[in-house]
């Protein structure tokens, strides 16, 4: 820690832990009832048990990437946090808005859209929220001393992916049309800008636990940041196969997201080559297992598995049955759930 | 500048947690967490892969048997879920056992560094 600011990022930090213990809670009630044992039935029900656990899962890594930001920002831009009153304040908002949402989807006040189970008048207020968030960072940043890659890919992968969130919010009266949108935020962040920020972190670290120098390890940022964007963008097609939108998209979603693996072979290379090349040995033994680990499960989970239930062969039988949860809970595990839990690990030397 | 500060920090990094006789670098506890978490989820990765292409066939591919008959054959998967999810949990618990115990950052810290 090299500023006083720096210090509001363990409360996301804890947010985003004790949410993440919720997010097991609410597993544990949908593997028993998987099971045959689904005692709870009566007042949580299976539907609202998956809204919960996804949507934990969401708001965990997000209270993540915030503290991650409030981390890095102030030490890559060298400036104090404009406001860490402004930071508390967003910090009890997201929690609110968190609880008022997983409490609602309880009573049945929910939206039935996958993942985006979030009613809309909490939807304008998660978005004032996220606005304070990157007007703190911004300014932090552009008041700085410097700009370094490693901020600018972070706090982009932030804006994009809070610009994002916009187009699931839009009204549609058709089902085909809503679908194509909503997938918008859900594919765009996880297979899009989520890995921007997933590469400043790792980034930010790397040169930290290694010591190689930042030219060497930002240049690798710059064909992340590249080959996110190739594949991840027209890889929104292989959500498209099925939901009755043209056949194009089985062609173009097929390629594309043929291409996915190479964005997370490119960071588990990085990870990796890195590692061998730092010549510091750096103490901190488990932050480094956790480098490598996420980058190397994060290429089995999200790159191959996702890969092999993408095809559109396999993909016409799979779509929509328990594949799609095996490949999900190891790309978040690898991708995102790991590097938080490895940010944390390196900061607070666990 | 850039590698001399990097030396700064590794230097503190590692001297920090002795001077204020917090010694958690490659605890066991933090490694245990490590491993626990990440056999578990493979584990568990496995159980849903084999639960899900057993779904995929008996509904999709022979048409044998209704979504619900399904789910209920492949409950057995779910066993072998619970308890590597079991594992996968006592890593997260062990995880946050280590984040509790290192407690809020302080000032202190920040001075030490700054020199």
């Amino acid at each position: 820690m090299k500023y006083k600011s720096q210090k509001v990022a363990y409360w996301f930090f804890a947010l985003s832990m004790l949410l993440l213990s919720l997010q097991l809670i609410y597993g544990f009630i949908m593997g028993f009832a998987h099971a045959g044992m689904d005692g709870l039935h009566e007042f949580i029900p299976f539907n609202t048990a998956k809204a919960v656990h996804t949507n934990l899962l969401v708001v965990w890594l997000l209270s993540g990437f915030m503290g991650a930001a409030y981390y890095i920002i102030p030490e890559e831009a060298q400036n104090e946090l404009v406001s860490v009153k402004l930071a508390y304040v967003q910090l009890i908002s997201l929690a609110l808005v968190g609880v008022a949402a997983v409490v609602g989807y309880h009573f049945n006040y929910w939206e039935g859209r996958k993942f985006l189970e979030i009613p809309r008048p909490l939807d304008y207020l998660v978005v004032v929220n996220v606005l304070l968030f990157m007007g703190i960072i911004l300014v932090t940043l552009f008041k700085g001393k410097r700009r370094t890659t490693t901020s600018l890919v972070l706090s982009m992968g932030l804006l994009f992916a809070a610009l994002l969130y916009l187009p699931g919010m839009l009204d549609f009266n058709s089902q085909v049309l809503d679908s194509f949108f909503r997938w918008w935020v859900v594919h765009l962040w996880v297979e899009g800008v989520w890995e921007l920020i997933m590469g400043g972190i790792l980034s930010f670290l790397l040169i930290k636990l290694t010591g190689v120098d930042r030219e060497v390890i930002e240049k690798w940022l710059y064909v992340i940041v590249g080959l996110t964007f190739l594949s991840g963008i027209l890889g929104t097609g292989h959500h498209y196969y099925y939901i009755g939108v043209n056949k194009i998209w089985l062609i173009v979603g097929g390629i594309f997201s043929a291409l996915e693996p190479l964005a997370f072979l490119a960071m588990a290379l990085f990870a990796v080559n890195m590692y061998r090349k730092g010549e510091k040995k750096h103490p901190n033994k488990i932050a480094l297992y956790w480098t490598i680990g996420s980058a190397i499960v994060s290429f089995i989970g999200a790159g191959l598995l996702g890969f092999a239930h993408t095809l559109p062969q396999t993909n016409i039988f799979t779509h929509g049955t328990i594949v799609t949860a095996m490949h999900g809970h190891l790309a978040f595990w690898g991708a995102y759930a790991m590097i938080v839990l490895l940010l944390l690990a390196m900061l607070y030397q666990i | 500048m850039g590698s001399l500060r990097n030396d700064c920090f590794a230097i503190i990094s590692y001297a920090l947690p002795n001077l204020t006789g917090r010694k958690f670098y490659d605890s066991s506890r933090g490694r245990m967490a490590f491993w626990f978490a990440n056999i578990g989820m493979i584990g568990m990765t496995v159980a849903f892969g084999v639960a899900g292409v057993a779904q995929v066939y008996l509904e999709r591919i022979t048409k044998s048997m209704s979504f619900m008959e399904v789910q209920m054959e492949i409950e057995v998967h779910f066993i072998v879920l619970i308890i590597m999810a079991t594992l996968f949990s006592i890593g997260i618990t062990l995880y946050i056992i280590e984040f509790i115990k290192h407690g809020q950052p302080t000032d202190e810290a920040l001075e030490i560094e700054n020199q």
